[in-house]
């Protein structure tokens, strides 16, 4: 479009130049008021009559409202000067002089118009290049912005993922860990490693409840773990306390301490079909904000699945652990000596008190120390007939009652072991010698005052008689002598059986003090016959000193040591009764020059039945007597030998102090 | 003074009798009870030594049987081999002076205290 501004009418001949077909394309319209017309802005080409308002202001408005239009004035020139101002000020393009030809008019607008069409386009791909620039920056700031984005994006999702690796190491070593730990302190321990990392939590705490022991507590203090009872009774929680007041309290009253808050975890457990339930608290103490409790939380309930397992697999272990040595101790508590066997007799276990030492390969070989299966052994028959059998067996100088029972790990299959049962005769044999030694000592008590007194009645006649009779001698003839020996004897013989009465006698069981020297004396005459053979060197030094016995009990006990020390001397050997004070004791020795006793021997010597004699010629319980004896009085007794030099038995008790009389 | 010995024992019997009889004194046995009883009754002696073990009639039974005015009018002093029931207590309880266990260490003791015991009474 081209806008002519005029304010009269054109030229003819540029009204005329309209139809020219070069300006073909070009719609020309003629206006006093370029800007208020309404296809200003369509305008590509203005041309300016200078008659209609020249000046340069107006110039200027045009260049301002449309600057990228092509101006062209038509007209007069009024002077050199103008035009170059209008050149330069209004940007005039070209300048038609009103006073050429048509052809030179129609040669210069068309140049203009070419111009005209040049510029727009010109500015048109000014425009849109620019425009085009402009997006392209935009894209590139958005694309800018977006790598940035996801850069963000990426780290935080790598910040995330190795967070949640790390997490899921601590887990998995957490884990490992708790299949390690065979105890609720070890557990306890290991979660408290574990919880370090959240400052705000306390050592963690476990109470619990599984057997009738009662609630226990498990805690650390004082650098270690400790388990206690809990003084309350439990209930389960069935949900998780983030903070439970009435925990707090009872902890703190326990710990005699302020406890900070108490997160409370219940922990179920996998094997409900026990009663009492056990029942499982883990209780963190803290002091988390309300917003880090979920955390923590989080931290916890990750564990509580693999805790529920461990803690199970530890109440198991135990509760097999506690019916393990229940077992134990009730098989290591029966008195009598119980072993399990095999089919070749090996032992396969057994209580202490079948072997107190390392259990060997055969039961023999365990218990009775023989190379071959005892004599008497019932095994053999079980395992034949597979019904229990009894037998008696020896180990050393005691017999036992073997009760051999078949056990079968097969139903109704033969026996693929064999429990047995030993009990020891030799106790009950022993109270019944001894029964029979104190019946024996009855009747012979009673059998001694007859006959004491069948006897001192014909003494008493003999000794009044000599006495009467020698006082009827006149002088010191030889009847009177014989007379005073007569009286002497029949004194002796009193004596004797006085002292025989007192010996059998068991009067009142009263201790009392008494001299060893004395009934040392008193004892010697009964042994005469067992002496006879044999040199007697006395060496009494306890004459002014006293213990406290049954005087008729320690007699028994010297008779036994002189006797026995007079049997041990098969030839005629020298029999040495020594007694001595030292030490506040009484000791007293009996010392023979027989062949001595082996060592091996000398451990058993004091055992009941043990005997070295012949058959019938003791019973074996002499000596084993004595030792009970002498330790009623609080004594201690013994033997010092050595093989080819004889023996020396020897006792002592404890000095007392008499009142002087 | 007249003694009468009931004791089963000859040689106890005998040797007090010589003994006494030795001191001046008129002596009398009996073999048991039963003929110690008689004796005494038939004799009335001032004093009896009175054994307690006898076959027959023991010592307490004669003491017992015998006459309570005869029991009264004699010192009794009763003798025994075997000590274990009897002792001065159960001797006086049962009417008895005096008690001597047997055996005598001297027979001429005996007699003295038997001496004493009639002059003196218990």
């Amino acid at each position: 479009m081209l806008f002519w501004i005029t304010a009269g009418e054109p030229p003819t001949v540029i009204t005329q130049l309209q139809s020219e077909p070069i300006f073909n394309d070009w719609q020309w319209v003629f206006t006093a008021d370029p800007f208020g017309h309404s296809e200003f802005q369509n305008a590509l080409l203005f041309i300016v009559d200078t008659d209609f308002d020249f000046d340069l202001f107006f110039l200027e408005k045009l260049k301002l409202a449309a600057p990228t239009r092509t101006r062209v004035l038509f007209g007069k020139t009024a002077t050199v000067e103008k035009m170059v101002q209008a050149v330069n000020r209004g940007e005039v393009f070209s300048i038609i002089p009103k006073t050429s030809s048509v052809e030179v008019y129609k040669q210069i607008i068309n140049d203009a118009c070419i111009e005209a069409k040049l510029t727009d386009l010109s500015h048109r791909l000014l425009k849109d290049s620019s425009r085009q620039n402009r997006d392209l920056e935009k894209l590139t700031a958005e694309l800018e912005s977006r790598v940035e984005e996801r850069t963000v994006h990426i780290q935080i999702s790598k910040d995330f993922e190795e967070e949640k690796v790390s997490r899921l190491r601590g887990l998995i070593r957490f884990i490992q860990q708790l299949s390690l730990c065979s105890s609720y302190e070890e557990l306890i321990e290991l979660l408290r490693r574990d919880l370090r990392t959240f400052h705000q939590v306390h050592d963690p705490v476990l109470i619990f409840e599984t057997d009738a022991r009662g609630p226990q507590i498990v805690f650390w203090r004082q650098s270690r773990v400790q388990t206690r009872a809990w003084p309350h009774p439990m209930e389960f929680a069935p949900h998780i306390h983030l903070q439970d007041p009435e925990m707090s309290k009872l902890l703190a009253n326990y710990f005699a301490r302020p406890f900070a808050k108490a997160l409370v975890i219940p922990i179920e457990c996998l094997d409900k079909t026990l009663i009492p339930e056990p029942v499982f608290h883990l209780i963190l103490e803290n002091s988390l904000p309300e917003s880090e409790i979920n955390q923590v939380l989080d931290f916890c309930l990750e564990r509580i699945q693999p805790l529920m397992t461990a803690i199970e697999r530890i109440r198991i272990e135990t509760e097999l652990t506690h019916f393990s040595y229940r077992w134990e101790k009730t098989f290591d508590g029966l008195k009598d000596p119980i072993a399990i066997i095999d089919r070749s007799d090996r032992v396969l276990r057994a209580n202490k008190k079948f072997s107190d030492h390392l259990i060997k390969k055969n039961c023999y070989q365990s218990f009775a120390n023989q190379d071959e299966r005892c004599e008497g052994c019932p095994v053999p028959k079980v395992l034949e007939t597979g019904l229990a059998q009894k037998g008696e067996i020896r180990r050393g100088n005691r017999t036992f009652e073997v009760n051999s029972y078949p056990i079968s790990l097969v139903q109704g299959g033969m026996p693929t072991n064999v429990v047995n049962q030993y009990v020891d005769l030799t106790q009950s044999r022993e109270i019944y010698m001894r029964l029979l030694q104190s019946e024996k000592m009855g009747a012979l008590g009673l059998l001694a005052g007859n006959i004491a007194h069948e006897l001192n009645n014909p003494l008493t006649g003999l000794r009044s008689l000599a006495q009467v009779l020698r006082a009827e001698q006149k002088n010191e003839s030889q009847i009177s002598k014989d007379l005073f020996e007569i009286e002497k004897a029949t004194e002796r013989c009193q004596k004797i059986i006085r002292n025989l009465l007192d010996f059998v006698y068991d009067q009142d069981h009263k201790l009392t003090e008494v001299n060893l020297d004395d009934l040392v004396e008193k004892t010697l005459p009964f042994l005469k016959t067992a002496m006879r053979m044999h040199r007697l060197q006395k060496d009494l030094k306890a004459t002014t000193h006293f213990v406290l016995a049954e005087p008729q009990l320690l007699q028994q006990v010297i008779f036994n040591l002189v006797h026995n020390a007079c049997q041990a001397m098969e030839k005629q050997g020298v029999l040495t009764i020594r007694t001595e004070v030292f030490e506040q004791r009484v000791r007293l020795w009996v010392q023979d020059t027989g062949p001595g006793i082996d060592s091996s021997l000398l451990v058993r010597i004091f055992d009941p039945f043990f005997t070295t004699k012949k058959e019938g010629a003791g019973t074996g319980l002499g000596l084993s007597l004595s030792k009970e004896i002498i330790e009623s009085f609080h004594g201690q007794i013994g033997v010092d030998s050595v093989l080819g030099q004889g023996a020396s038995f020897w006792f002592d008790l404890p000095l007392v102090f008499k009142e002087p009389q | 003074m007249k003694v009468l010995i009931i004791d089963d024992e000859p040689l106890v019997r005998r040797s007090l009798a010589r003994a006494l009889k030795a001191k001046n004194h008129e002596a009398f046995e009996a073999i048991d009870g039963q003929d110690g009883l008689a004796k005494w009754s038939h004799l009335q002696p001032d004093l009896v030594f009175l054994d307690v073990l006898m076959p027959g009639l023991s010592g307490p039974q004669v003491l017992a049987e015998i006459d309570s005015k005869l029991k009264e009018d004699t010192r009794i002093i009763l003798i025994s081999a075997f000590s274990g029931e009897h002792n001065p207590e159960t001797a006086q309880r049962l009417g008895a002076d005096l008690f001597i266990p047997k055996p005598f260490d001297d027979i001429f003791a005996v007699v003295k205290v038997a001496e004493e015991l009639r002059k003196y009474g218990t």
